[in-house]
């Protein structure tokens, strides 16, 4: 289920109330019930998947922490390869065999070699990307000796599949998660609290802002080769806004619900649109990831205690396969490696860049960072490569467009439920005022203040107000519900 | 402990505030556009039972007035009828409805009955006669057996607000306002008023079936099956309109189901009831207000013969229905106030809280209609022929117009309005203000 969804609503009070009204160990089991309960809604059978990842990286940590001495290290290496190996078989064959499969056949055709066009018909189970990373993450560290194998297969389960952050991260450290699941904590009013304030945030994020932005967004990116240059260029800085506030929307409802639950989660978005540069862009967007991939990928391909050159080509693969990680396809691995050629062009350019004025460093970022959402969300890589030919002809050119022409791109056929989502003036109007506001907050919070912090000490009327207001204002503005059609309720229409 | 009880009652007072503005936010954001739903509240909401109820699609809702059977017969009824309701719909209306007022006869329009669709396309309609409903369990299972896979739309006829939040782009201030403080609930007890004259469509007799059983006819025999167990009296009907051959094969159908069910059906369109050339809204649906009333006429007498429907008009229960009937005078006055067309004012003149004076310049042609639209309200009008070039015995009338309309209150003779037109052709009228 998801977390805007009818069915969460409902779900979430339950499981927080009997949460705090079980004893201490039945809260495990119970948190543990929910969270498959709220994996299996999506698919019955994707329990299984999970259930297993979980014993295998459980078993798998326990053998690696038993065959510790060096006369069982041959055990131990066995144990670990074989164990990440079946964690990542899944996500592979999931996620990624057909995406090999054409990449074998496209390098066999090169030298002549027919291969046959083979495609599984596979749906890729919701969130396994998150929860591979996260239990392979647990084994690395059981490896490398950081932490010690979990033994209580109940609390490990949970840390595995616990629900607020099973399947959109962020992506938990075992050493920061499995502790706090160790000790549940009691009920804290002001933690619970500003977890409300959060899950507030996260829904204003997800459903004003992100669930309108896609609504243009998908019209225009589902129809490239023929819209303006300019109309790309708006949907693309618009899906820099809808993916930073879905994604961003996610993260921080998963952290106010666990927060309510008693558990912190990672704060998994630090203002990235206020980064100055990519390499700063990365160290605030989706910095559980970004963290996992320099712990578990950049280091041990020897990080940056090697050669500049060594240094610089291990950022490369990193991002690489970071944009492996986010979609089978050769955009997404483009836009990885856009990522980590810039990241290494600003190292060697680092001081030349200093000598910018900030106005034009953050430009700078932007926009390299919205060419690259250009390549993650078109489709293929050549239409994302002729997306940003036409885009940047397009500004270059000076071709404007009169503000009519954008809005008919505005409305798509949902052909399930016969509606038509619409997108207008007004929807354009509020959107800029949302990001206004968003970016706003994001820049308080980039000059080091918390305006949730200052906003829990104001006087309780004023809080109580804020959450009245808050759940108002996303009830009437957010995306939810059916869609309304004026047309289609014209007065007295036969 | 002090600290605990503080901190408990904040969070009821945040619940009970935001309970408080979402409902705020409900009622400025819900439709302007119910039409019937907005009638249908008055039926919900009160607390005074009905002896009869009118049930179907906008057949229905344009063609019997509950408040001329009040005045006529005084027969106590609600008009439950609604545009594009299908069968299935109507039967869970009245599902709905007998939950709250249990009533002695209820009338099913067949129309449609050949369909196999239990909601016609573009949901609206449907939330033009669902909104009215409490929300309650058999909402529920009403939603859920019309939507049985679409649970988005379940939510939003069960929760309409997940539909109207929408409407944020085309508020303003002023709707706002009217919606809290100006908010007016029809007094017609669910009825509309058509106000046109149309020429109708002819279609060839048939005698034939329907060759398949349908949905429609399923739903009437649930809706029959209901009735009886609630020992409420069905009877089907089908109100006068210009039936295609198709649908003279369903109304064929609908006879041998009532047979089949030992329910009377009254077709009227094998009566002579209305004039098909002075009552008819449009050329294949609708009756106009004269058709309507000619037809409420003719349930009125029924339902007082035949099923000794009593009446009310010395009840004190009923007491308001004697206001709601003024006020629903003053809205046929509007009605006929804002009209600029000689046919539809001359229709609307078809109903007894009207008298009439027509002063016509001699040498006027009129055409079969209008001569017809005349001679239907029989002394209810005083027709003058003034000749050409000379006065008028009233003193009302301009001298350059050729035909001069005057209506008046039949029951306190008050002056209601008056109406000019120039003479272009048989059946052109240029009006004059």
């Amino acid at each position: 289920m998801l977390f805007n969804s009818y069915r969460f609503m409902l779900f979430f009070p339950v499981v927080l109330l009997f949460y705090y009204v079980l004893p201490g160990r039945a809260k495990k089991v119970w948190l543990l019930a929910a969270s498959y309960f709220f994996y299996m809604s999506w698919n019955a059978r994707y329990g299984l998947l999970l259930l297993g990842a979980t014993v295998v990286s459980y078993c798998g940590a326990i053998a690696i922490e038993k065959f510790r001495d060096a006369s069982n290290r041959r055990k131990r290496v066995t144990a670990f390869v074989i164990s990440l190996s079946l964690l990542f078989l899944a996500l592979f064959i999931y996620k990624y065999l057909n995406f090999s499969l054409v990449v074998i056949r496209r390098a066999l055709s090169l030298v002549r070699f027919d291969f046959p066009a083979v495609k599984f018909d596979l749906v890729l189970p919701v969130g396994i990307s998150f929860f591979t990373f996260q239990a392979a993450g647990y084994e690395i560290d059981v490896w490398r000796g950081n932490i010690k194998a979990e033994r209580n297969f109940i609390q490990y389960a949970l840390f595995v599949s616990f629900f607020p952050q099973l399947v959109a991260g962020p992506v938990e450290r075992s050493r920061d998660l499995l502790s706090q699941l160790e000790e549940p904590k009691p009920f804290d009013f002001n933690l619970a609290k500003d977890g409300v304030f959060q899950m507030l945030w996260g829904y204003f994020l997800k459903m004003v802002i992100a669930d309108r932005a896609a609504i243009f967004v998908d019209a225009v990116y589902n129809d490239i080769n023929d819209v303006y240059g300019m109309v790309l260029f708006v949907a693309t800085i618009l899906f820099a806004f809808q993916i930073y506030c879905d994604f961003a929307g996610y993260s921080t409802i998963a952290r106010g619900a666990a927060q309510i639950l008693g558990i912190r989660l990672t704060r998994n978005f630090d203002s990235p649109y206020c980064a100055l540069s990519v390499r700063d862009f990365w160290r605030r967007w989706h910095i559980s990831l970004s963290t996992w991939f320099r712990d578990y990928v950049y280091i041990p391909l020897g990080g940056s205690r090697c050669s500049k050159w060594r240094s610089s080509l291990n950022v490369v693969i990193a991002m690489a396969v970071s944009g492996l990680w986010h979609g089978a396809g050769f955009h997404f691995i483009a836009w990885g490696l856009l990522h980590g050629v810039l990241q290494v062009a600003e190292r060697l350019t680092g001081k030349a860049r200093d000598w910018l004025p900030k106005a034009v460093q953050w430009l700078l970022t932007f926009f390299w960072v919205c060419i690259g959402w250009c390549l993650f969300r078109a489709p293929t890589l050549p239409s994302g490569l002729h997306a940003i030919k036409k885009m940047v002809g397009a500004v270059v050119k000076g071709r404007f467009f009169k503000s009519w022409d954008l809005y008919k791109y505005f409305s798509i056929n949902d052909r399930l439920s016969h509606q038509v989502f619409t997108f207008d003036e007004h929807d354009m109007h509020l959107l800029m005022t949302c990001i206004a506001f968003l970016l706003l907050v994001d820049y308080i919070y980039y000059k080091g203040i918390s305006p949730r912090s200052i906003l829990a000490k104001q006087n309780p009327a004023i809080q109580m107000l804020s959450i009245a207001l808050a759940v108002t204002f996303i009830s009437v503005f957010g995306i939810w519900g059916s869609a309304f059609n004026a047309a289609s309720f014209i007065y007295f229409q036969f | 402990m002090k600290r605990t009880l503080f901190r408990i009652m904040a969070v009821v007072f945040t619940l009970v505030l935001t309970a408080g503005m979402l409902k705020v936010a409900m009622i400025a954001f819900d439709s302007d556009y119910k039409g019937y739903a907005e009638a249908s509240y008055s039926f919900f909401c009160s607390n005074q039972e009905y002896d009869v109820l009118f049930f179907g699609s906008s057949h229905t809702s344009c063609g019997i007035y509950p408040l001329q059977l009040w005045k006529d017969f005084g027969i106590i009824s609600y008009n439950l009828g609604v545009s594009g309701t299908l069968i299935p719909s109507s039967f869970h209306v009245l599902k709905n409805a007998i939950c709250c007022h249990k009533p002695k006869v209820v009338f099913l329009d067949s129309f449609s009955v050949g369909s196999d669709e239990k909601i016609t396309g573009g949901y609206n309609y449907l939330h033009w006669s669902f909104d009215a409903i409490p929300l309650t369990y058999q909402k529920y299972e009403s939603c859920k057996d019309l939507f049985p896979d679409d649970f988005q739309q379940q939510v939003s006829f069960l929760l309409p607000y997940s539909l109207f939040h929408n409407r944020w782009k085309e508020l303003t201030a002023e709707k706002v306002w009217d919606k809290f403080f100006n908010a007016q609930i029809p007094v017609s007890k669910g009825s509309l008023i058509l106000t046109n004259v149309s020429t109708p469509s002819y279609f060839k007799k048939t005698g034939t079936l329907l060759k398949k059983n349908t949905v429609g006819m399923d739903y009437i025999r649930s809706f029959i099956s209901l009735c009886r167990e609630n020992s409420i009296i069905p009877i089907l009907l089908t109100i006068p309109y210009p039936a295609s051959e198709t649908r003279q094969m369903e109304e064929n159908s609908v006879a041998l189901l009532s047979k089949e069910l030992g329910v009377p059906y009254y077709n009227m369109n094998k009566t002579d009831v209305i004039d098909w050339d002075t009552d008819l809204q449009d050329s294949n649906s609708h009756l106009n207000m004269s058709g309507a009333r000619k037809v409420t006429d003719y349930i009125g007498r029924l339902l007082v013969e035949t099923y000794r429907i009593a009446d009310h008009r010395n009840d004190p229960a009923y007491v308001s229905w004697h206001d709601d009937f003024q006020q629903y005078k003053h809205q046929i006055f509007y009605v006929i106030r804002i009209q600029t067309d000689i046919k539809t004012s001359l229709m609307l003149c078809n109903n007894s809280v009207y008298t009439a004076r027509l002063s016509v310049k001699d040498g006027t042609e009129m055409d079969p209609v209008i001569q017809k639209l005349v001679a239907q309200l029989g002394d209810a009008i005083t027709v003058e022929t003034i000749p050409a070039g000379g006065e008028s015995n009233q003193d009302s009338t301009p001298p350059a117009c050729d035909i001069h309309l005057e209506v008046y209150d039949s029951e306190t003779g008050d002056f209601v309005c008056a109406k000019n037109w120039d003479f272009q052709s048989r059946t052109e009228f240029v009006y004059r203000n």
